[in-house]
């Protein structure tokens, strides 16, 4: 789980919002703040795709599915424990 | 005069049922097709379904989906019963819903599985006679006696519904609109409106019988309700629909797979799709690709030679607002182009530059954008705000609430708003209800909000604050104050800018001075 949250926290600094000198809290909300916006949600579930091999479908991507990197990482590993990638 | 259904009902008479109407494409770019043949069969039912929950002739019917054809077929079905359809956003929080239900009198509305998340709210809305669940999925558990579930396999299987009688003056749909001051506006359209669409799906955007259009708007924009459900249902064209999330990697395929012909999009899209380098686009066959248009914000000339070189197309500029009804201003194909202007009159549009006296500027110089009296498409009515309607027009003229001026060549371009609306992306935001939402909140004294320029989404609200004694700004504050707004309104309206001041700059009679908040931001 850490490590999940350690690459998400990095990749969407990094990647996704390009703003690696922000301070980005694992509890922080994402989406429901506008910080990742309609323009980059594409952009957040081809990251995961790639680098987790779990596949978001678009009306999973919104804040009631997941809206921090706490409950992504969350999401993410139920996703790959339950084999539906 | 024809009406929105009859002019539906002559192109039903000339299509082939089995031909495709809509091609519906999801996230993972798979395609439905949907014939026209279902559309009246679906709509029919639908029809004939609001009929039997007691939807009477005027009644406003809203829709508050996911996007999915259903808002096509619901859409049409409230046109069939004489009812007034009205398409929310999928993404709205609860105070942009309630305003907008209760400013328009919802009498009807269409939801699916958000009825979970907003159960509440709609039930509190005494106008709402009937709530109309369409996941089949998903059934709620609420025993309300206003809520009926809408299930296409067990309606009664008609085939056929009767239309009401309607008449060309008669409110045909709605469309809310963001003002200056105050809550949206619900603008009311009349089936009048039905043959200015035909000319300008035929005259301005010039899509042939057989060719596949696409116009990206949601239909909950005036853009979308006009010309990607009403245009293609009234000309019999066949249309893309997209329901996924917006990416380059999503829309470059649909472009060239489906060989779409004539593509009517925003220039906010248009700049994003320029974040991927050239040599992406080098992957994709957009020889289909026959015209292209944008609407909702100015197009800038770099965006204009930007289209032209991928595409190898030119990129019309086009003009109108949720009043106006159909496009007013256009660069039509076959005309030359004027990159950064928004194009010349079109259909029966008689745009003016007036001064301060009320009399047409000389060409070159500033003023407000207004349209003659007179045109097929022009709204009916603010829903129950007649003295607001009225003070839109002044001898003889509307006010479009736009700065623009005219050249010597008959060219418009566009300057700048005459008031205090925000065009982000081409959605227009009234600061009013952004500041309603901060100023709820226990951190803030007062707020002023107002339109930061930005090279992405043309302009972007920023919101200027001062915070209560003691209380520190941080990355978690203004995360919260984000989240308060995405919440209650949507994330369109949502600051991207804030800015933290010792008092907001008022007029003595209390006004804030936005144009002194925005010169702040320059």
């Amino acid at each position: 789980m850490n490590q999940t949250i350690e690459i998400l926290t990095e990749k969407i600094k990094n990647e996704i919002i390009q703003q690696p000198k922000r301070e980005l809290q694992f509890d922080e909300p994402l989406i429901s703040s506008g910080l990742i916006d309609s323009f980059n949600l594409v952009d957040l579930a081809l990251m995961v795709e790639e680098i987790f091999g779990v596949h978001i479908d678009d009306y999973e991507l919104n804040s009631d599915s997941f809206d921090t990197i706490e409950e992504l990482a969350m999401f993410i590993i139920e996703k790959q424990e339950s084999g539906i990638h | 005069m024809e009406t929105i259904l009859s002019l539906y009902e002559k192109q039903m008479r000339t299509l082939k049922g089995t031909d495709t109407a809509i091609r519906w494409i999801d996230s993972s770019l798979s395609c439905q097709q949907i014939t026209w043949k279902e559309i009246e069969k679906e709509s029919n039912l639908r029809a004939d379904f609001l009929t039997k929950k007691q939807c009477q002739q005027g009644d406003h019917v809203f829709i508050f989906l996911q996007s999915s054809p259903e808002i096509w077929f619901f859409f049409l079905g409230a046109l069939k019963c004489g009812a007034v359809p009205c398409v929310l956003f999928p993404n709205f929080g609860e105070d942009a819903i309630r305003s907008r239900l209760i400013i328009g009198k919802a009498a009807c509305l269409i939801t699916d599985s958000s009825f979970k998340k907003f159960e509440a709210l709609f039930l509190s809305i005494s106008t709402i006679d009937a709530i109309i669940y369409v996941d089949e999925a998903e059934v709620p558990s609420s025993d309300n006696k206003r809520l009926h579930c809408f299930h296409s396999a067990s309606a009664s299987n008609i085939q056929h519904f009767t239309p009401r009688c309607v008449n060309p003056h008669d409110p045909a749909f709605m469309v809310f609109t963001s003002g200056s001051t105050g809550f949206p506006k619900a603008v009311i359209h009349a089936h009048r409106i039905g043959e200015s669409i035909q000319r300008s799906m035929q005259q301005v955007l010039q899509v042939e019988k057989h060719e596949l259009f696409w116009c990206t708007a949601h239909p909950a924009w005036i853009t979308g309700t006009v010309y990607s459900i009403l245009g293609p249902l009234l000309c019999g064209i066949e249309s893309v629909q997209y329901s996924g999330n917006f990416h380059a990697k999503r829309w470059m395929p649909i472009l060239q797979d489906q060989k779409v012909v004539v593509w009517y999009t925003a220039p906010t899209a248009f700049r994003s799709l320029m974040h991927e380098s050239p040599e992406f686009y080098k992957k994709f066959d957009f020889s289909a690709l026959k015209k292209i248009f944008s609407i909702g914000e100015p197009l800038n000339p770099v965006v204009y030679f930007w289209g032209k070189e991928i595409f190898n197309q030119d990129i019309h500029d086009t003009w109108f607002q949720t009043e106006a009804g159909t496009i007013r201003i256009a660069n039509v194909p076959g005309t030359a182009i004027k990159p950064g202007f928004m194009g010349k009159a079109v259909d029966d549009a008689m745009p003016v530059i007036l001064n301060e006296k009320n009399q047409a500027n000389q060409p070159n110089e500033v003023g407000r954008l207004c349209l003659k009296e007179g045109w097929e498409s022009c709204f009916i009515d603010y829903f129950e705000q007649r003295s607001a309607f009225a003070s839109k027009f002044q001898s003889g003229f509307y006010e479009t609430g736009d700065l623009a001026y005219q050249d010597d060549e008959g060219y418009f371009c566009f300057v700048g708003r005459d008031d205090d609306v925000i065009n982000t992306s081409g959605h227009l935001v009234g600061p009013f209800e952004v500041e309603s939402v901060l100023l709820a909140q226990d951190e803030i004294v007062d707020v002023g909000v107002t339109a930061a320029p930005d090279d992405l989404l043309y302009e972007k609200v920023a919101a200027f604050i001062v915070l209560k004694e003691n209380i520190i700004w941080s990355d978690k504050l203004e995360s919260k104050l984000r989240v308060a707004v995405t919440s209650h309104l949507s994330p369109i309206a949502t600051p991207k800018v804030f800015v933290i001041v010792d008092e907001i700059p008022r007029n003595n009679a209390g006004k804030i001075l936005r144009n002194v908040l925005r010169e702040r931001l320059k």
